[in-house]
């Protein structure tokens, strides 16, 4: 009989610069959609930077670097951080693509015993338009550009969404640290009116929500914690709540699928297709 | 970002998010009359103020940076704006700094980057107060410290100048000054 998954949504978080905020959204939004029920896994693809298990704040010896070069099977690499979620630690996404050899994807399909139920695998991917992190966004199922209201974060943002645009037609943005939904509103409409204008006018862009400017975000992640956990009655994490329940209103848990097209297996194959 | 990537009329129409100005537009804001003795004392002082926020912005950020004064408005209120920073310096006599947030998230993370440790409720000043307020000489010395302010007060009385900053082609930004007579 055919095994059965869970069909994972691939949703890959990316910015068009560094430091705006998308690692802590990507960490935060994971533990809110894992406390949702949902198994979650987070998959670091900041290219050279990834940084998800200091965020997270566990041990994270070897990384799917590691996988890819034989020295250690999947569910050897995978940290779990809490129930139902997961983390994939990663290294350095150049790396990933030189080891992605056409016998990686049956090692990785034989490796993801136990972790072919995710319902949402997030891709912190790193920040900018080059070829790596763009491969990570044409192989998710939604892409999510963070931005916060700073001149050349926006001009950043407006050009991933830009090169993405060229072969998806859907594109969600978070604007983080805005002073208010009202900042949140103007800016997008800028940048959702300059897209339509210069970039193609069928072009669908979408505000999943807004975050507000706390100290408190900035104080959790020093502390190497999560602000939805330590502040869950502030702004930012109630704000965030409402952007994890649009994401989880458009994911589908009945239904299910071969687990070649779930979790990290599912992932790798469509990064696979795009050599 | 990939050379050529964007077009000029992209960004112009991003960047009027930021009070970008053209100048052809800075021209039709410049200062509409020549200022009295009283005000061209003031404007000497701030003017050389805004080259050591030059100069200063310049050391933050490793890039060339240019402050001008634009215009004083010799009278003026305060009213209530979002999306700006205040903060207030530290003396007995109310002066004003307001930063565009986008200026401040800019200057902080292209200079010093970390955030001082900070109570809960204290703003992070880092790289702004030193750049900006530290480096205004005697015009502000006796402040010496910037407190970030949830608002201005409303609608009182002030002198207020306004200043373009320009440290890379696509931040072109204004700050304004605040503050009552007896500080100049």
């Amino acid at each position: 009989m055919t095994p059965r998954a869970k069909k994972t949504r691939f949703i890959a978080v990316t910015s068009g610069k560094g430091g705006v905020g998308k690692s802590t959204i990507s960490s935060n939004l994971a533990l809110l959609l894992s406390l949702s029920g949902l198994k979650v896994a987070v998959f670091d693809a900041d290219i050279g930077l990834a940084n998800l298990d200091v965020m997270f704040n566990v041990s994270a010896p070897r990384n799917i670097l590691h996988v890819l070069k034989g020295e250690a099977r999947l569910d050897e690499i995978v940290v779990p951080v809490r129930d139902n979620l997961l983390l994939i630690p990663g290294e350095s996404g150049e790396e990933i693509f030189r080891y992605a050899q056409p016998g990686m994807f049956e090692r990785l399909m034989r490796d993801t015993v136990g972790l072919d139920d995710i319902d949402v695998m997030l891709i912190d991917t790193g920040a900018g338009i080059g070829e790596q992190t763009q491969r990570f966004l044409q192989s998710a199922d939604d892409v999510i550009v963070v931005t916060v209201p700073d001149p050349a974060a926006i001009t950043d943002a407006y050009a991933t969404i830009k090169v993405t645009a060229r072969r998806r037609k859907t594109i969600k943005m978070i604007l983080n640290q805005v002073h208010s939904a009202k900042e949140a509103r103007n800016i997008f409409a800028k940048i959702e009116q300059v897209a339509k204008l210069h970039i193609a006018p069928d072009l669908r862009l979408e505000l999943l929500g807004e975050l507000t400017r706390d100290e408190k975000v900035a104080y959790a992640v020093k502390r190497r914690s999560s602000f939805v956990r330590d502040f869950p009655r502030s702004r930012p994490t109630k704000e965030l709540q409402i952007i994890a329940q649009n994401i989880m209103a458009e994911i589908d848990r009945s239904v299910r699928v071969n687990p070649n097209e779930s979790g990290i297996a599912g992932l790798f194959k469509r990064l696979m297709e795009q050599f | 970002m990939e050379k050529g990537l964007l077009t000029k009329s992209e960004i112009d129409a991003l960047m009027d998010l930021f009070e970008t100005q053209q100048p052809r537009q800075r021209a039709a804001d410049a200062e509409p009359a020549a200022p009295g003795v009283e005000v061209g004392a003031l404007k000497t002082r701030l003017e050389t103020m805004a080259v050591q926020w030059s100069a200063a912005l310049a050391t933050l950020t490793g890039r060339p940076s240019k402050v001008s004064l634009r215009t004083i408005l010799r009278v003026s209120v305060i009213a209530a704006e979002a999306s700006d920073a205040y903060y207030r310096c530290e003396m007995p006599r109310e002066c004003y700094l307001i930063c565009p947030e986008s200026f401040v998230n800019f200057v902080n993370e292209k200079g010093l980057g970390a955030l001082e440790e900070i109570p809960m409720t204290v703003h992070p000043l880092s790289a702004i107060d030193r750049a900006l307020f530290e480096s205004t000489g005697s015009f502000m010395a006796e402040g010496g410290r910037l407190w970030h302010v949830e608002k201005l007060p409303s609608w009182k009385p002030v002198i207020e100048a306004r200043f373009d900053v320009e440290i890379v082609p696509l931040l072109r930004t204004t700050l304004r000054l605040v503050t009552d007579g007896q500080s100049v």
